[in-house]
């Protein structure tokens, strides 16, 4: 025990000693801290002192998720149902991670030229950058809150056109 | 029935002491001298001596050998190591030893009075001091009157032999000026412990404390 | 020789084993939930009512692991280590006295029996942790035979001093000793009570003596190898070791299956003094628990220290002092 105070660089050393004072032998006996110990566990363990217990119960209890936050990816649509997305690639070319994968074929409305046949966005892939949701010019692509995503295959986790914009 | 557990313990401490020494793995063999312990142990408990069996579980099984499995570990052989074999010569002269020693052990104990003047073993104990005189209490009174001198002899002999172990572990004085004193690896405290050092480290931490 | 006091024998064995038995998984339980609240968690309460059916899922989760034996391990001695682990601190228990004369054995020197038992548990670990063939078990093994040959010196010479007080080896007097409150040997005998108690927690391996398995440096120490039902006979005879110990810190300092008071004759009081000495083991375990999560591990040069250089001469002086107070309360009476 004598070997705690040995050990301790010189600074610390005169510090504790001028804490201990002349109770030398009585910090060495370690029972008195060991009982100040005792006692402050006793208090969390029956939350006298305003203690509360930190763990959320998750599946019943939900944490509640921050502004901001970057769940899974959702395909926005516009007034009349249509995917507001027009194919242009912005996030297939920003994407650092490379995981959306865009096939363009011409748009049947007048108001733009084309629109995705395929929209893929590979999750497994996916780093939740939120690269993708700055890029896009029309408003088109979005990060959710939805986090407690759970599939069973790896071809699940790659999610389609249709996927993506009921998400 | 005392007889019965007799033989069966008798030839049980046999084969263990036998796998002792014929064991090459020293780990082995301390396994089986646990085992001989427990059953020398059991000879007791036959004797109605309670206190001599417990006492010898507990010092050689529980701390001697401990101590042996402690320093066996901390070697640890490799099995190219365990695999060198004594010479012939060797063996023989101790077999030669150990028969002779055998030999004046039997004879000793054959010829001995109170050997010869214990009567019949197997007979039901009826004298009641007789039933007691293998308890705590009958051995403690014999330790510190009848053999109190032999008691005190043996407890300077044991002094003698901690002061011995003190002063062959202790550091001279150059090595111990250098201040690596600290054993970041436990390994280090562990041997300390191990050969007793920490008695000759603690009189020199408490110099310097003071 | 007729059968029935064997009948008997056999009886009381089986029926002190099996409580001790079924007192384990409620204690890996109790642990689990202290330790939660007492660092503001939770802790498991899923499986069954408040959790409390969480240990016989942990059983059946050990049974059906799969279990791995080392390549070169000592096959023998890996599957023996557990097994020597658990039969001598299942064994300690049969003299002990759980109540008015319920005990499987009373034995006339059963302080040293309980001791001896104890103490050969450390063979358990050391050949597990050699056996494995792994150098951080090796390491927990080594430092495990280390500490309890440290800590049975300074246990041992505490408990010469309370069987000098008590002037017997044998549990059941010693219980008998302490029926009222202020003949507890923890009032007689407090410095050997520390230093006891102190020693208990490092023969038992927990916190914070806990080097043999000590996480954050050998990764699990002596077990580390170890998987299933091996590891889960390692896990049951550390808590049969600490319930055997506690219940000796109950028979020896505080009062055994005494009240405090003088209880009434036959069949109640002998009830009444099982559940009294079953609540004295529960604080007792508590305390133990509570101390785990409480303090901070050992260093192990530390730990040697206050072993060699503070209880061993501790107890030392507390057994001279004992003799010359004994000596003179003799001579007064």
């Amino acid at each position: 025990m004598s070997q705690a105070t040995e050990e301790s660089t010189p600074a610390m050393n005169t510090q504790a000693s001028a804490r201990i004072g002349k109770s030398k032998w009585l910090f060495r006996l370690y029972l008195p801290a060991v009982f100040k110990g005792l006692f402050n566990t006793f208090l969390h363990l029956v939350k006298a002192k305003g203690h509360k217990t930190f763990t959320i119960q998750y599946p019943e209890v939900a944490r509640p998720v921050r502004k901001g936050y970057r769940g899974e990816h959702r395909l926005k649509k516009d007034a009349l149902g249509r995917e507001k997305c027009v194919a242009c690639f912005m996030c297939q070319t920003v994407c650092p991670s490379n995981c959306i994968r865009i096939v363009a074929e011409e748009a049947p409305w007048p108001d733009r030229d084309k629109r995705p046949k395929i929209f893929e966005i590979d999750m497994l892939r996916c780093i939740y950058c939120g690269m993708c949701e700055e890029a896009c010019p029309c408003d088109a692509i979005e990060l959710t809150e939805k986090f407690n995503v759970v599939s069973t295959t790896r071809t699940e986790k790659i999610y389609n056109k249709e996927k993506l914009l009921s998400n | 029935m005392d007889a019965f557990v007799f033989y069966i313990s008798g030839v049980l401490s046999v084969v263990a002491a036998a796998l002792v020494v014929t064991r090459k793995n020293p780990v082995h063999g301390t396994i089986y001298l646990v085992l001989f312990f427990l059953l020398v142990s059991l000879d007791y408990l036959i004797l109605r001596a309670p206190f001599l069996a417990i006492i010898q579980v507990l010092v050689y099984a529980g701390a001697i050998l401990v101590l042996f499995l402690f320093v066996i570990m901390l070697l640890n052989l490799s099995e190219e190591e365990l695999r060198e074999s004594t010479s012939t010569t060797r063996k023989g002269f101790a077999g030669i030893l150990s028969a002779g020693l055998f030999g004046l052990l039997s004879w000793g104990i054959l010829r001995s009075p109170t050997v010869r003047n214990m009567g019949d073993l197997a007979a039901p104990v009826t004298s009641p001091t007789l039933a007691k005189a293998g308890e705590t209490e009958a051995i403690g009174q014999a330790l510190f009157t009848t053999h109190a001198l032999a008691f005190e002899f043996s407890s300077i002999l044991i002094l003698v032999a901690i002061l011995g172990a003190i002063y062959l572990t202790k550091k001279r004085k150059q090595t111990s000026s250098a201040p690596s004193q600290t054993s970041l690896t436990g390994l280090e405290s562990q041997e300390e412990a191990g050969q007793k050092h920490a008695p000759a480290d603690g009189a020199r931490l408490e110099k310097r404390l003071a | 020789m007729t059968w029935s006091p064997i009948l008997l024998d056999v009886i009381r064995a089986v029926l002190i084993f099996a409580a001790v038995m079924t007192l384990v998984p409620f204690l890996v339980l109790a642990e689990r939930r202290i330790s939660a609240w007492i660092q503001n968690r939770v802790g498991p309460n899923r499986v069954g009512p408040m959790g409390t059916l969480q240990p016989l899922a942990d059983v059946i989760k050990l049974v059906f692991k799969e279990e791995i034996v080392p390549a070169r391990a000592d096959r023998v001695l890996y599957s023996l280590g557990p097994l020597l682990s658990f039969a001598p601190a299942a064994i300690a228990f049969a003299a002990i006295p759980v109540g008015r004369g319920l005990q499987v054995v009373d034995m006339s020197v059963g302080v040293l029996f309980v001791i001896t038992a104890t103490s050969l548990a450390v063979y358990g670990i050391s050949f597990g942790g050699w056996a494995s063939n792994n150098k951080f078990s090796l390491l927990g093994g080594l430092r495990s035979s280390a500490q309890i040959i440290s800590y049975e010196i300074a246990m041992g010479l505490a408990l010469i001093s309370v069987i000098m007080t008590t002037g017997s080896v044998s549990l059941s007097q010693i219980s008998e000793g302490q029926t009222s409150f202020l003949c507890w040997n923890i009032f007689r005998q407090p410095i050997a009570f520390v230093i006891f108690f102190t020693a208990a927690f490092a023969e038992n391996n927990r916190l914070p003596f806990d080097l043999p398995e000590c996480e954050s440096e050998l990764v699990g120490g002596y077990h580390t190898e170890y998987s299933g039902m091996k590891f889960g006979m390692y896990f049951l005879a550390e808590y049969v070791a600490m319930i055997v110990m506690s219940a000796m810190v109950v028979t020896l300092f505080l009062g055994a299956w005494s009240p405090g008071f003088a209880l009434p004759e036959g069949l109640l009081g002998t009830v009444i003094s099982v559940g009294v000495f079953s609540f004295k083991l529960f604080a007792v375990l508590f305390f133990y628990i509570w101390v785990r999560w409480t303090l901070p591990r050992f260093r192990y040069d530390q730990l040697m220290h206050l072993g060699w250089k503070s209880l061993v001469p501790l107890a030392m002086a507390n057994i001279v002092v004992t003799g010359i107070v004994v000596t003179i309360w003799d001579a007064v009476q």
